[in-house]
């Protein structure tokens, strides 16, 4: 097996996972960061290709443990790089220090090995003791390392502790730690059993490829029995210990094959002092040195790849389930548009224009000869309309009032109905969404805004089909019906007539106040539909088409407004309020994951899911 | 006042704001957690009497040594096991006087080991670790003892002197309790002494504390003959009176009062409060916006200035003065004559229906004169006005439904229904065109807020007005100059009166009616020169000063409601701090640090 194509290709699918999860990631309004997703930070942190010298791998391993357990004083005594270490105070380093073998590291580039870092050269201890210290900086410095034949190169790293109060550090020390591939598990012997040092050390067991722990500042019994005891509470129950890895082992198991040891306590440590707690481990020191680079780098990229590809398949279900729930309350916000708009067309209908539109239509639609005939009267009935017209407009003047148009009570009521609907229409969404006003989509101030830029909006004008299905209508039942159309067409002039001369007469007689009331009157019968004024006439001339057969003809134009109606309300609800309001960021969160390429992500777990059975 | 009365005190106050939190609790997460703890206090209150012993409990990490500093110092070996593997204590071991048993509330002696001790009110406790694997069991179980402790012992050792959950616990309890603060195993480190108390004082500086030598041990239970551990064996054991132990337990009780109160929990209620009352001083000024638009109107503008005019002529009589007084008392009261005048022809020849109904007539309009005419000024409101108020209203509901207490606003308000209104029912509820503007009004909306709060306003803001510009209508030189001819004429009058009599004759009817026709025409140029003055003055008051003083309308009722019920909470909670913080001050002067712990600095 050529590992490096392997790797390669391996590589390809995980830079298809980074390209598309953090976007499906951010699509789905995810607050915490990628990194809190189990897997992640590992997957990402891994070189872009196998780095090899003299044909042997390049590893890192990492000096992992927590505040006091000595990790720097190791990190010197295997080095022999100079690195702030001893008793005061706790914690001494701030930093991570690698310790980068000397004929490695002109052939490296440490940035390739540590994506991510920022990598400068250790020139004092100081540096690590920092606090002001940027948080992805990396000190490193050469050392002589004893490197056997067939084992790996080794970069060994001094991370800062993850259980002080300098919670600062404790980013850096998972971050590095999530980066090895070894991890030397180092514990003071009162610390062992610590929770947060219990939690880190099931991490490391989750992703290492290889695990060494050190029991340090005790002596090789209580070290033993300390050991055992962490071991018999793996096995026993604790948390997470269960966890299966990939190899097959469960993370107790994996435990309990790693390479345990222990050093006493002691003013001036030696390398020897490290001493393995079982007869057949390893020296310390050649622990490291004579790994096989190989299987543990596998090893650790198989468990990294498990979790991370998980952590990936599972951002695409919830993906998947988003694209459902943003569908399905899409679809509930429409049916509430819909109910809505039902209500408003269902509660007003313009009498006025339809009586407007139907005396026109039956006026045009009378014979030649009765047209003829009423010419004269339809002429002076005009004239009387457009001059009660004049003395209305001139009264209003005269008493200050504004001129209203004709039309205006409908769109009154229009727009009336139209403010109601948006105030129940934002009330509903609440209790439907309760999760959207804490999450500020729909909170007070955002309903109120939207709502008051939505009534200041012109209402929908009627739609002219429907004003030709009327006509339409009308002039099919004129057809049918030539008389009732002739009684109905010339209905309008006689009562103008009437209004015309009943002005006149009230003019000699008592100075035309009377009468012009009466006009007035009059003159709404006469363009009755233009006022479609009081529901009183209404009432009045519906009864009188219904006597004239048109009963049928007026439900279906009914039935005809308010489908059209109900349409032009849902548009307007739709686009002055609702998108602005919700829709449109469920449109956008919708387009977001549509654009991320989710089988794409899916069939890279799958091929990643693959090469780990491939490299096991 | 004795200490315990003024901690009745205290009780009585924590009671009460335990009874607000558990009704506010179910939306207030806070309140509830407040509700938790001041149960607690309260029940540390109930025992605070010299019965109990001074309880000082040993807390620390895992592997600090706990248990051998607790053997050492009782010098019983064994007593709390040791062993070499870690987080072994797993219960409670406590020794005490097997007199002082019984008052231990927080034994279970079931599970925990009670040590008999020679040392008389005083109760040490050994608790098991906080930090390991087994946290949860053991935490609960250490949690207990401490909260029921008068001191606690801080016990770390050198390597886990930074320890991060262990100093969270320490600064957990910092307030409430009394400390002494050991370093144990200090001789696993026999050169870094000074470096590590120095070290260790830093941290306990970072958690509040200012430790010095009286309440600081650095110390090794393996080596139970040094100095140190000698100090700190005779601050654990000093000699106590049953009045200090007393005081002790005061001290507890309002420690825990004062936690229950602490900034921690109060934080959420402050921004809950802050929240609701930046939102309701808002919507405040959208309804003052409303009304100012609606009073703006030039109906309602000629309203007020007409009862303006009227409001400045019933103050005019006493600045106009002597003779012109009369007829500007007379305008003012017009229809008041006319009534009187009505009844008195009613009274003195024969009575009518007509004639009532005019003297009745003439007693309504007396009685209206210079009302603020309410019809008027809600005339001014129209459909979209009504619209906006309705919007404050429903804005206001949800305002308190967004800071999540909606729970509140169902308390205030009654239960809501299981179902809510559907869009086709809450529509069908709307009023439709054809509704008068005043049929609208009574419905409901706006009625309230004009007649409850604006007319009043409006009625003050013209009473102010109108005094000022009576003033400036009427000042002395225009009484004088009106007062001046018919004083002239009255004094001309009396003259001519005067010499008839002086001359013994009798002066004629008509020179009466003359001289009285001619005091009537005097008068007049005043009176109009006063009219025209009262005319150019009267303005009517600035309608959006009113407006804006129109405070907790009550289209924000349902807001304020809930934010007064949190404010009241807030006010409560921190009148009982400050009550149990200068107690604890007061008993803090009789507990000294070598014998009692350091407090929180």
């Amino acid at each position: 097996m050529d590992i490096s194509s392997v790797f390669r290709r391996y590589r390809a699918h995980v830079r298809t996972l980074c390209a598309h999860i953090p976007a499906l990631h951010e699509a789905l309004g995810g607050r915490e960061p990628l990194d809190s997703l189990p897997g992640w930070r590992e997957l990402v942190s891994r070189p872009a290709e196998i780095i090899e010298v003299d044909g042997n791998p390049l590893l890192v391993a990492t000096l992992f443990g927590p505040s006091g357990a000595g990790k720097s004083t190791v990190f010197r005594l295997l080095t022999g790089i100079d690195v702030p270490a001893g008793e005061v105070p706790r914690p001494r380093s701030y930093s991570c220090g690698v310790a980068v073998p000397a004929r490695a590291a002109g052939q490296v580039k440490l940035e390739q090995v540590f994506p991510g870092w920022h990598c400068i050269p250790l020139s004092s201890p100081d540096q690590l003791g920092d606090p002001a210290a940027p948080d992805d900086t990396l000190y490193y410095a050469p050392f002589q390392a004893r490197r056997e034949a067939e084992g790996a190169w080794l970069l060994l790293a001094d991370v800062p502790d993850f259980n002080t109060v300098e919670k600062r550090n404790w980013a850096k020390a998972e971050r590095m730690a999530a980066r090895a591939e070894i991890v030397v598990f180092m514990s003071h012997p009162e610390g062992y059993i610590e929770a947060v040092v219990v939690d880190h050390l099931l991490r490391c067991c989750r992703h290492a490829g290889h695990l060494a722990y050190v029991m340090t500042k005790t002596n090789a019994g209580d070290a033993r029995a300390r050991w055992d005891d962490l071991l018999r509470r793996a096995h026993g129950g604790l948390p997470g210990f269960d966890e299966m890895r990939s190899d097959g082992r469960t993370l107790a198991q994996f435990l309990a094959g790693a390479d345990a040891y222990c050093s006493p306590r002691s003013e001036a440590p030696r390398l020897e002092d490290i001493q393995p707690l079982r007869q057949d481990a390893p020296p310390f020191p050649s622990l490291l040195l004579g790994a096989d680079g190989t299987r543990i780098l596998l090893a650790n990229l198989v468990e990294v790849t498990r979790t991370g590809v998980a952590s990936c398949a599972y951002v695409c279900t919830r993906a998947a389930a988003a694209r459902d729930r943003l569908s399905e309350r899409t679809g509930r916000i429409g049916a509430l548009l819909d109910q809505c708009a039902l209500v408003i067309a269902g509660a007003e209908f313009p009498a006025g224009r339809m009586l407007e539109l139907i005396i026109e239509t039956a006026r045009h639609s009378r014979p030649a000869w009765l047209r003829c005939i009423a010419a004269p009267v339809s002429f002076i009935a005009r004239g009387v309309v457009v001059a009660v017209k004049h003395a209305r407009t001139a009264l209003r003047k005269l008493k200050g009032g504004e001129l209203r148009d004709e039309l205006r009570p409908r769109e009154d009521l229009e727009r009336q109905r139209l403010g109601q609907a948006v105030e129940a229409l934002a009330t509903a969404l609440r209790a439907e969404f309760e999760d959207e006003i804490a999450a500020g989509m729909l909170v007070q101030s955002r309903c109120r805004s939207f709502a008051e830029q939505f009534i200041a909006m012109p209402v929908p004008p009627i739609h002219d089909d429907w004003e030709t299905f009327v006509r339409t209508k009308i002039a099919g039942w004129a057809h049918a019906h030539p008389w009732r159309n002739s009684v109905l067409g010339s209905l309008t002039d006689v009562l103008a007539l009437i209004g015309g001369g009943a002005i006149v007469l009230d003019l000699f007689v008592g100075m035309g106040g009377g009468a012009l009331a009466f006009s007035g009157v009059a003159g709404k019968l006469g363009i009755v539909g233009a006022a479609g004024a009081g529901c009183f006439v209404a009432s009045v001339l519906l009864k009188l088409f219904e006597e004239l057969g048109l009963r049928d003809t007026l439900l279906e134009i009914d039935e005809a407004w308010r489908r059209q109606r109900a349409l032009d309300m849902r548009g307007h609800l739709e686009a002055g309020f609702a998108r602005p309001l919700i829709l449109g960021e469920y449109e956008r969160m919708a387009a977001a994951l549509a654009a991320a390429p989710l089988d794409e992500c899916r069939a890279a777990c799958a091929s990643l899911e693959s090469y780990m059975e491939l490299i096991r | 006042m004795s200490t315990m009365n003024l901690l009745s005190g205290v009780e009585r106050d924590a009671k009460a704001l335990l009874d607000r939190a558990a009704r506010m609790a179910g939306a207030l997460p806070a309140a509830s957690v407040i509700a938790v703890r001041l149960g607690r206090a309260l029940e540390l209150a109930a025992g605070a009497d010299g019965a109990r012993p001074a309880t000082i409990v040993l807390l620390g990490g895992t592997g600090v040594g706990k248990s051998a500093l607790f053997n050492a110092l009782i010098r019983v070996p064994g007593a709390s096991p040791e062993h070499v593997t870690r987080a072994h204590t797993d219960r409670l071991y406590v020794a005490a006087d097997p007199a002082d048993r019984h008052a231990l509330g927080f034994l279970d002696e079931a599970r925990d080991v009670f040590i008999p001790s020679p040392a008389h009110g005083l109760a040490l406790v050994d608790a098991p670790d906080i930090d390991s694997v087994k946290w949860h069991e053991h935490r609960a179980v250490t949690r207990a003892a401490v909260e029921a402790c008068d001191v606690a012992v801080y016990i770390t050792s050198p390597d886990k002197v930074a320890n991060f959950t262990v100093n969270e616990e320490v600064r957990e309890w910092a307030s409430r309790k009394r400390w002494f603060f050991v370093m144990n195993r200090m001789d696993e480190v026999p050169g870094a002494l000074e470096a590590k108390r120095g070290e260790f004082d830093r941290r306990l500086a970072q958690l509040g504390f200012a430790p010095d030598d009286s309440v600081r041990f650095m110390v090794s239970a393996q080596q139970a003959d040094g100095d140190e551990f000698n100090r700190l064996a005779r601050a654990v054991f000093s000699a106590r009176t049953v009045a200090q132990v007393q005081a002790l337990h005061i001290n507890t009780a309002l420690g825990a009062v004062r936690h229950a109160v602490a900034d921690d929990v109060m934080a959420p209620l402050r921004a809950a409060h802050s929240r609701l009352a930046a939102d309701e001083r808002a919507l405040e000024q959208r309804v003052q916006a409303v009304l100012a638009d609606g009073l703006s109107t030039p109906r309602v503008t000629d309203a007020l200035e007409r009862v303006m005019r009227e409001t400045v002529w019933m103050q005019l009589p006493g600045r106009a003065g002597w003779l012109l007084a009369i007829p500007v008392w007379l305008r003012c009261r017009v229809y008041a004559v006319m009534s009187a005048f009505a009844l008195g022809r009613m009274a003195t020849g024969a009575a009518s229906l007509a004639r009532l109904v005019r003297a009745g007539w003439y007693a309504v309009m007396a009685a209206l004169r210079g009302a603020m005419p309410l019809h008027v000024l809600l005339s001014g409101f129209s459909q979209e006005h009504l619209r906006q108020l309705q919007a404050v209203r429903n804005d206001a509901a949800r305002a308190v439904e967004d800071a999540g207490l909606g729970s509140l606003l169902r308390d205030e308000h009654g239960p809501a229904g299981d179902d809510a209104p559907s869009i086709g029912e809450a529509l069908a509820a709307v009023p439709v065109i054809g509704h008068s503007i005043s049929r609208l009004i009574a419905a409901g909306t706006a009625r309230d807020t004009v007649r409850g709060q604006v007319l009043p306003l409006v009625e003050a803001a013209v009473a102010a007005c109108a005094q000022d510009a009576a003033r400036r209508a009427v000042g002395p030189a225009v009484s004088l100059i009106g007062n001046a001819l018919p004083t002239v004429v009255l004094g001309q009058t009396a003259w001519r009166v005067f010499s008839a009599w002086q001359n013994g004759r009798w002066l004629p009817f008509e020179f009466y009616l003359s001289a009285a026709m001619m005091l009537v025409l005097s008068v007049l140029p005043g009176y109009l020169l006063v009219a025209a003055r009262v005319r150019s003055s009267a303005v009517a008051p600035d309608v959006a000063a009113v407006a804006a003083a129109v405070a907790a309308p009550a289209e924000t009722r349902v807001l304020s409601g809930v934010a007064a019920q949190i404010n009241g909470f807030i006010t409560a909670a921190d009148a009982l701090r400050r009550n149990a913080e200068a107690l604890r001050d007061a008993v803090a002067s009789e507990l000294a640090p070598p014998a009692f712990g350091a407090r929180e600095a």
